[in-house]
């Protein structure tokens, strides 16, 4: 089978998937203990108000007909609006979700960036100090809570030191053109140096605290799969046909260890999804994350509903990708 | 044919764990002449795979290891040498199979592209030279259709299509040695039989010598010239096929060959003798098999010599040396 049939069909096979959060997504707001829309209202008495949200909301009507409203509502691109800010969900959400994606995709490079070169190198320096050394660092890394270090390198970079802003995205002098959401991107398509480099300052600490577990993990994982692989019988017999050592490790060891390793990256990311939610809120980085925090806190039930169903395609696409790497690294994965 | 190509001289490879010092393989000696095919027999865990590992000098993959003694190869000891001179011997001139053809190809690479790779290697082949080379290989090993074979990844082929895919990438460069660990105890009876066929033929018509290790003296009667019988990481005996069978010396050997008929009724694996194989690990001194041999003297607490006991059959049993009774 071709790779494209197989794209194909893994797509395909998200359909369920994506339906089946969308009625979790939905019965979200029935699955709140208590009316929903007297918490939405927050005792404000006026049963007026009261029937004009229920209808709003359509929750006088059968579940089925709700449901069906709301896929239709959402093939339009409305996801409704926030009761908070009085402004529909999709352009809270334009604002909020590039941001989010901008800090995560990121940390999802730092991790991978740094966690696989440091397992296979450990792996390769196996009981020397050097191994030892790193693997003490990533244990360490890894039992600390993020918000903590957060929290202390925000004291440390931004107050003792004053290298990096404490809190935000961006500066409130910086103006450029969104173009891609994505802050430090636009900021080169705006030709705008100093945006960029403001840019860079806002988003490094946050993005290298949320890559901070994730790294640790994945450097102690990618060190077992390479120690592992190094163990099979294929690499003594690449050895035993002549093929240097170098060869053995850089071209068929690494490639092999990788492949459990696109596992970790994707169960990486889904912690990564909710280390966002208290990563964005310790530096005010107005994503999804701080936006979820505020919805919940003032019972914007349809903006909770929206961002949650965010947050669940972003996980499905990443494991989409996953299987798609995974293709190209394993080839046992195509033809089974 | 008399010219030796590989001599070991008191060979001892060593693991240090952390239950203490395993004396895998505990001063062996033995040599292999040009094209002979030699079998190396004894139960599980005696050290059969760590002796072929250490010729091949693939021990040291394993960061805890220490071997001793000289193996000279062609002239020159392999054991002070480095990766970077071992390189030009491992796959050219010496190569090796292994048990599980399961596990020993590299699954995310094609068959064809591991072949590709040693030709590249050792002969400087490239490109559709290099892949015409690695057909003509997978064809003389017997694979069908070997054109579209090339391109196949191992876990398309069955167990017995993968070890002679093997058996072609070891027998690329036409080495002088050849050292196939078990290569077919993970096969089916049938197919065992095949890829013993194919090994002989093309030793015989290459003139490559052979180190065949097994558990099953049968196949080793049909297949060596020599058999070379190892228990707890020592020889204990080692004669020409013929002398061996019908003049069984060492205790052990006996024991063997006595529970051998069981070979024909069963898969062909090594029948049990009472008793277990020592634990490797911090050995008391002497002869190893005293505890399970039926002719035990008093002398066999002292280590028994290796000893060549009639022109070209050695054993090392006190039974046979002078200062021993009998
Ligand atoms: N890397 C290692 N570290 C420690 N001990 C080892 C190592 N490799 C092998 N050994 C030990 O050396 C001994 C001999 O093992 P070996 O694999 O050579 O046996 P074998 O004769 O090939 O057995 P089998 O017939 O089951 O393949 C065993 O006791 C094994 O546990
Ligand atoms: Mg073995």
């Amino acid at each position: 089978m071709g790779l494209g049939s197989y794209i194909i069909r893994r797509l395909l096979q998200m359909i369920p998937a994506v339906l089946g959060v969308t009625v979790i997504v939905f019965l979200l707001i029935h699955l709140i203990p208590g009316d929903p829309v007297a918490m939405m209202l927050a005792g404000e008495a006026d049963p007026q108000a009261y029937d004009e949200l229920r209808t709003r909301l359509g929750l006088d009507r059968p579940l089925l007909e709700q449901y069906l409203s709301y896929m239709a509502n959402l093939a339009r691109g409305d996801m409704g609006s926030s009761l908070h800010y009085g402004l529909p969900t999709t352009e809270l959400l334009a604002r909020a979700f590039p941001a989010t994606l901008e800090l995560t995709f990121l940390a999802m490079i730092i991790m991978v960036v740094f966690s696989i070169p440091l397992g296979v190198f450990a792996a390769m320096k196996r009981d020397t100090m050097a191994d030892h050394g790193s693997m003490i660092v990533s244990m360490l890394m890894y039992s600390v809570p993020s918000f903590w270090l957060g929290i202390m390198a925000i004291l440390f970079f931004a107050g003792v030191l004053g290298w990096l802003p404490a809190f935000g995205r961006a500066s409130p002098t910086i103006d450029i053109q969104l173009v891609t959401g994505f802050l430090t991107i636009d900021a080169i398509i705006a030709g705008n140096f100093a945006a960029w480099v403001d840019a860079w300052k806002h988003i490094l600490m946050p993005a290298v605290i949320l890559a901070a577990t994730g790294t640790a993990v994945n450097a102690r994982l990618t060190r077992a799969s390479m120690l592992e692989v190094l163990r099979q019988d294929y690499i003594k017999a690449l050895l035993s046909k002549g093929v240097p050592m170098r060869t053995v490790l850089f071209k068929h060891a690494v490639r092999n260890a990788l492949i459990p390793v696109v596992t970790f990256i994707t169960i990486q990311f889904g912690q990564m999804l909710s280390g966002i939610v208290i990563i964005e809120n310790v530096f005010s980085w107005p994503g999804m994350g701080t936006l979820v925090v505020t919805a919940v806190g003032s019972r914007d039930f349809q903006v909770v509903q929206s961002l949650v169903l965010v947050f669940a395609l972003m996980r499905l696409s990443v494991n989409f990708l996953t299987d798609i790497a995974y293709s190209f690294i394993d080839p046992r994965i195509r033809y089974d | 044919m008399a010219e030796k190509l590989i001599k070991v001289e008191d060979l001892k490879t060593q693991f240090t764990t952390k239950r203490g010092l395993v004396k895998a393989v505990d001063g062996i000696s033995f040599e292999i002449k040009k094209g002979e095919r030699v079998g190396l027999v004894g139960e599980s865990g005696c050290g059969k795979s760590v002796t072929a590992l250490s010729l091949m000098k693939l021990v040291p993959a394993a960061h805890n290891e220490r071997v001793f003694g000289k193996i000279i190869f062609k002239g020159q000891d392999l054991v002070p040498m480095k990766d970077s001179q071992l390189k030009e011997i491992r796959g050219k001139q010496m190569s090796m199979i292994f048990q599980d053809p399961m596990t020993s190809l590299d699954p995310v690479f094609t068959i064809g592209s591991q072949i590709m790779e040693a030709l590249g290697i050792h002969q400087g082949l490239k490109g559709k030279e290099s892949k015409k080379r690695a057909i003509e290989l997978l064809a003389l090993v017997n694979i069908p259709s070997s054109e579209m074979v090339v391109d196949y990844y191992p876990h398309q082929l069955s167990g017995g299509m993968r070890q002679r895919a093997m058996i072609a990438m070891a027998l690329s460069c036409e080495p002088e040695l050849l050292i196939a660990d078990e290569p077919t105890t993970a096969l089916d009876v049938s197919i065992q039989a095949q890829i013993i066929k194919l090994v002989r033929e093309l030793s015989a018509n290459k003139g490559t010598a052979l180190l065949w290790i097994t558990h099953d003296l049968g196949i080793v009667a049909h297949l060596c010239e020599k058999i070379i019988v190892m228990y707890a990481g020592k020889l204990v005996e080692m004669a020409d096929t013929m002398t061996l069978f019908e003049n069984p010396m060492h205790p052990y050997t006996q024991a063997l060959l006595r529970l051998a008929p069981k070979l024909e009724r069963g898969k062909g694996r090594m029948p049990p003798i009472p008793g277990t194989v020592p634990n490797l690990i911090d050995m008391p001194p002497g002869c190893r098999f005293a505890d399970r041999c039926p002719k035990c003297m008093d002398v066999c607490s002292q280590e028994p010599q290796w000893m060549e006991v009639e022109p070209g059959h050695w054993v090392s049993c006190f039974l046979y040396s002078k200062d021993g009774k009998n």
